[in-house]
């Protein structure tokens, strides 16, 4: 079952301090990286269906990835 | 014995100018109630057009290079509101009384942003600051606090008790929203792509109440579920051209688009309210890529907005709405009300009330000035205005014949100039002076044993004749001034007539008596 995307249960505050601290050089090893924070959580689904272009169900750690602009994360 | 033919006379009698400025219309097609030229003429008695008030500069904020990028009045129940005032600088000021003389501005930061202009939100006590610069901010009257890992939006609004974010570096489509309830709290994936990738961006947040309005700026849509963020199109043609040019008022949004001044509909493409301004919104006059630092404000009974002309840094000229104005149509529904233009030194507006007092204000445009507009003042800072109010083409319903016109008569207050034009030619044909200036008491004052002001005095309205000897087919009058005073205008409050401050001169009425003479051959 897919979560709405304001109950998803990881605030930005959580992603930005794994973000501090990962050395990630590419999309892959950061992958790699937040599905080991995530745990059990790391197939959360949440529900885009409302996403222009976006399909209706979206892995978390996908739309963390394409949020990245605006914690300011660059890889590396 | 030689005999004067018997001329058919006439007597023609002016409708008011309730009709406000058309540009648009040629010159031999406006309405007998609009005006051509105009400017700094406001509506408020319906069909009299009078000289709006001024702009008084309550003192200066930073150095002498500053200006001021935006401004916000954050209401705190009970307590005083302050006025936030963020400036090129990069320092964001407030004051707890912005009517002060002068005022007193105390930094609250330094060092934000000199060119991306704070937007503002009040929510649980607190105002919330964004600019897309800066981190995400509260200010809670005392304390500035940030929250840097939430995402750094130009534009903030609330909706739902929820706090909504756009413009987001690189991230042109995104709106975010807060948890529900908590403007500090941003889920991870608590966002939505509106129109994603469609080359345009956002360009404003507001919101009717029901529905969060994202106006991208050549599209508008709405997120309609706060839960799901489950959005749709609007309008797919006119968008927002300024978060900061975006007015509600009476159940009513308005907002300026590329297409001109556009009021929101909600559940059908938003109706261009402008279009006797149509020839304004063309890149050979308005700086089209300066409209995003385009401001609006509601005072009193009226909308205005301000936008840089082509060649200006700033916002250079003024078009003020009269929504009360319209006429209902047969089928009752409210037409479009009259414009105006004003040319004021005003770049960003707050309007601002507390205890007895509710004024607007503005920072001035090319100084560090706070500025009380509409003050019951005749100058804008020191500097005199003129008002223009220019009638259109009159032919007293015959094109081709050439009158006389013996006289006119004017229905007005204060003091102007009439220059009549004649035959759609350019130059001044006739000028007059018109003076209805009037003394409020004849009675010595020294020697008063009754009290100043219950003696006798002048009625504030007059009723002027004067002679014109001027021929032609058509003419068109201009009214127009140099003066810097203010006339009090007369407001009937049950049967105890009033006064309350306003511009030096007004028009109500003019009257033409004259003679057809005939076609000359």
């Amino acid at each position: 079952m897919a979560l709405n995307p304001n109950a998803v249960p990881y605030s930005r505050e959580q992603v930005a301090t794994w973000l501090g601290e990962t050395t990630a050089t590419d999309e892959a090893a950061l992958r790699t990286f937040l599905e080991g924070k995530l745990g059990a959580d790391a197939q959360m689904m949440v529900n885009t269906t409302q996403m222009n272009a976006w399909p209706d169900f979206t892995l978390l750690i996908d739309m963390i990835i394409a949020d990245l602009p605006s914690y300011g994360f660059t890889y590396g | 014995m030689a005999k004067a033919p018997n001329l058919p006379g006439f007597r023609f009698k002016t409708v008011g100018v309730a009709g406000g400025a058309n540009i648009r219309e040629a010159l031999n097609y406006i309405a007998p109630d609009q005006m051509r030229p105009s400017e700094n003429v406001t509506l408020s008695e319906r069909g009299g057009g009078r000289k709006r008030l001024g702009c008084q500069s309550l003192g200066t904020f930073g150095g002498s290079t500053a200006r001021a990028l935006s401004t916000y009045t954050y209401y705190r129940a009970g307590a005083a509101p302050q006025v936030l005032l963020h400036t090129t600088e990069g320092i964001l000021y407030y004051t707890d009384d912005p009517s002060a003389n002068p005022v007193v501005w105390t930094q609250i930061v330094t060092g934000v942003s000199s060119t991306s202009p704070f937007s503002y939100e009040t929510f649980k006590g607190n105002v919330y600051l964004g600019n897309g610069v800066d981190m995400y901010a509260r200010w809670n009257g005392t304390t500035y606090t940030v929250f840097p890992t939430a995402p750094r939006a130009k534009y903030l609004r609330l909706w739902k008790d929820t706090m909504w974010l756009a413009g987001a570096p690189s991230l042109p489509d995104r709106v975010y929203s807060s948890a529900n309830g908590d403007a500090e709290d941003f889920s991870s994936a608590a966002f939505v792509d509106i129109g994603l990738g469609d080359g345009d961006s956002i360009h404003a947040l507001t919101t009717d109440g029901q529905f969060l309005i994202v106006g991208k700026r050549d599209s508008t849509f709405t997120i309609y579920d706060p839960i799901t963020f489950a959005n749709r199109v609007v309008d797919f043609e006119k968008g927002f051209e300024s978060h900061f040019a975006v007015a509600q008022y009476e159940g009513g949004i308005f907002f300026l688009s590329r297409r001109g001044i556009c009021q929101y509909l909600g559940d059908s493409p938003s109706r261009v309210i402008s279009t006797r301004l149509d020839p304004l919104f063309v890149p050979e006059l308005i700086a089209l890529d300066k409209l995003q630092q385009a401001t609006a404000y509601v005072y009193q009974d009226r909308i205005g907005f301000a936008f840089p002309e082509v060649g200006q840094l700033q916002n250079s000229v003024v078009v003020e709405y009269y929504p009360r104005i319209a006429m209902p149509s047969s089928f009752g529904v409210m037409g479009i009300a009259p414009f105006v233009f004003h040319r004021m030194p005003t770049q960003v507006f707050t309007t601002w009330r507390w205890q007895s007092k509710e004024q607007l204000f503005a920072s001035h445009n090319t100084a560090n000035k706070w500025l009380h507009v509409f003050a019951p003042v005749g100058d804008d800072d020191g500097t005199a205005y003129t008002a223009v109010i220019n009638t259109p083409f009159f032919d007293m319903g015959t094109q081709f014949e050439t009158k006389y016109l013996r006289a006119l008569r004017f229905l007005c207050a204060g003091r102007f100039n009439v220059l009549i034009f004649r035959n759609y030619d350019g130059p001044i044909y006739r000028s007059l002076v018109v003076d209805a200036t009037i003394r409020r008491d004849y009675w010595d004052v020294s020697a008063d044993l009754w009290g100043v002001g219950t003696w006798d005095f002048e009625s504030l309205v007059q009723d002027l004749r004067k002679e014109v000897d001027a021929y032609g087919r058509c003419f068109s009058f201009q009214f127009r001034d140099a003066e810097t005073g203010t006339t009090p205008r007369t407001v009937w409050v049950g049967a105890t007539s009033k006064e309350v401050p306003d511009g030096e001169w007004a028009l109500y009425g003019m009257f033409v008596e004259g003679v057809t003479l005939g076609q000359r051959s």
